[in-house]
């Protein structure tokens, strides 16, 4: 887990890009601290895709955000079909070459973070994105 | 059953017709998915295909090392897509499939309402490369030859209602993954079992992988003897190869499987692996312009091909086709007319087709 000094600062905003020849969307979650530390589902606006012009997100409708936990999901699907495994892993890779979670409203600002890759080809061609950063 | 029978009594016939051929490669009409090897009548056992440059590099420099006298691999056969090592900015699934907007200050999918004919140069480029030591049929001891080829679709035209789908599709499977990723209980693992997924995910690749209106595919190839090992030979005898071909699709009944294909063709090859009664090699060249008009209802095609051949001889084709796709991965084919090379005598052929269907048309049944 990435950690990220966010203070009293507030808002703490949220940019996620990625290039790829899939379909990608994304959704963040904040920890919630009275129902031990489970991630809640977020409003529908934290949920976008790449077609969607992503840009900044303002977390906990800019809020501050000291203390809690964000995480960052990003889902990547082929709905064209990849013909072969070794495309798919290339396709794959080359999403992840192109992949950022930034931060910004902390220190430094913006900053970025680290992912991790889990990935499906069959039945179905998905791989998934996750970075989990705490705020402190 | 019905469809094992079927496959018994094509079966049969299309392995004594196989065995029959030679270099009926060489002589395929559509544009092949990978020249380099065509021009070699290869079928590498094991076609590499890597994962970075880097790892292209280091398995050429690891073949330097293994002894190999000239310096190269033996028998390597490697095909590489180039626009996987690129990093493309902004590219995304719409704009992969060459849509793109007419006014860039619009925010919206609906946006996306024009295409790029000429987007797949580049995205769906592959290079295709082997070095292989052989006899090619001609050398009484094997030679070492290298070949290059290069394949690319040159144009590609979707029609205006099949850009209106695919985005009324894209939105319904957009709002699927948007709410499914938006949950936090959901695990990618759920979406193998997802029917919903399946819907959205079954209707967008359907209308993302309609036959275009118009198609331009081409290849090129070339291939050489590297290193003699017989001074009689010359060095820079080999093989050239260019082809190019157009598949204008006319849809008709409005169910998105019947097609009108109007095919043309046009190739050109000079086969320097060719040896006389004194055993000295020498070259021909022929030329193949054609076309082939064909009616494609659901699973069955039928139509009708002619070719003339010019060059170092004057032929033609002409020939009636069917085709059956049992699946994605068999077809059967049939031809019934007169073939190049086979003089005043009406020939016939029955085939089956192995191998992953991709919904491009292709001229079928070579020679």
């Amino acid at each position: 887990m990435s950690s990220y000094q966010v203070g009293a600062n507030k808002p703490i905003k949220l940019k996620v890009s990625i290039s790829t020849v899939g379909h990608a969307a994304t959704a963040f979650f904040l920890n919630d601290p009275n129902n031990d530390g489970e991630f809640l589902p977020p409003p529908k606006s934290n949920s976008f895709s790449n077609t969607d012009n992503p840009g900044w997100r303002q977390i906990n409708e800019g809020n501050a955000v000291q203390g809690r936990t964000i995480k960052v999901r990003t889902l990547l699907t082929f709905p064209s079909g990849m013909p072969d495994e070794n495309t798919f892993n290339l396709a794959v890779e080359q999403a992840k070459r192109s992949y950022k979670v930034q931060l910004s409203g902390g220190t430094p600002s913006p900053a970025e973070f680290s992912f991790e890759v889990s990935s499906i080809f069959s039945p179905v061609q998905v791989a998934e994105f996750t970075s989990v950063i705490s705020l402190t | 059953m019905r469809i094992k029978l079927l496959l018994g009594l094509f079966i049969v016939p299309f392995m004594m017709w196989s065995q029959s051929t030679t270099n009926t490669q060489l002589t395929n009409l559509a544009p092949p998915s990978s020249p380099a090897f065509v021009l070699m009548d290869i079928s590498p056992s094991t076609v590499y295909t890597p994962a970075s440059i880097k790892a292209l590099s280091f398995q050429v420099l690891n073949g330097l090392g293994s002894g190999n006298t000239d310096g190269i691999p033996k028998n390597f056969a490697a095909e590489i897509v180039p626009f996987w090592y690129t990093n493309p900015k902004n590219m995304n699934f719409l704009t992969y499939h060459n849509l793109k907007k007419s006014d860039a200050s619009n925010a919206s999918v609906d946006g996306y309402d024009t295409q790029n004919v000429f987007g797949d140069i580049f995205k769906r480029a592959s290079i295709s490369f082997a070095y292989m030591d052989g006899t090619f049929d001609v050398f009484e001891t094997p030679q070492n030859f290298i070949s290059i080829g290069a394949r690319t679709t040159l144009v590609k035209m979707l029609r205006k209602q099949d850009i209106k789908n695919v985005i009324t599709k894209y939105k319904n499977y957009d709002q699927f993954i948007k709410d499914f990723v938006g949950n936090p209980n959901n695990s990618i693992t759920d979406l193998q079992t997802s029917t919903d997924f399946k819907r959205v995910y079954d209707e967008l690749n359907q209308a993302i992988n309609i036959k275009p209106l118009l198609t331009v595919d081409l290849a090129l190839a070339y291939s050489t003897l590297l290193n003699n090992n017989d001074s009689n030979f010359n060095d820079t005898l080999g093989r050239y190869g260019a082809w190019i071909s157009t598949d204008l699709a006319l849809g008709f009944a409005n169910n998105g499987n019947n097609y009108i294909h109007i095919y043309t063709v046009a190739r050109y090859l000079k086969d320097g692996l060719n040896i006389d009664a004194e055993n000295k090699l020498f070259n021909t060249e022929t030329y193949d312009f054609g076309g082939k008009l064909e009616m494609e209802i659901d699973k069955l095609s039928v139509g009708y091909e002619y070719l003339t051949r010019e060059g170092d001889t004057d032929e033609y084709r002409s020939i009636g086709t069917v085709r059956y796709r049992v699946s994605n991965a068999i077809t059967l084919t049939g031809g019934f007319g007169k073939n190049f090379n086979s003089g005043d005598d009406t020939i016939s052929l029955l085939g089956v087709k192995w191998g992953i269907n991709t919904g491009e048309g292709a001229l079928p049944i070579g020679n």
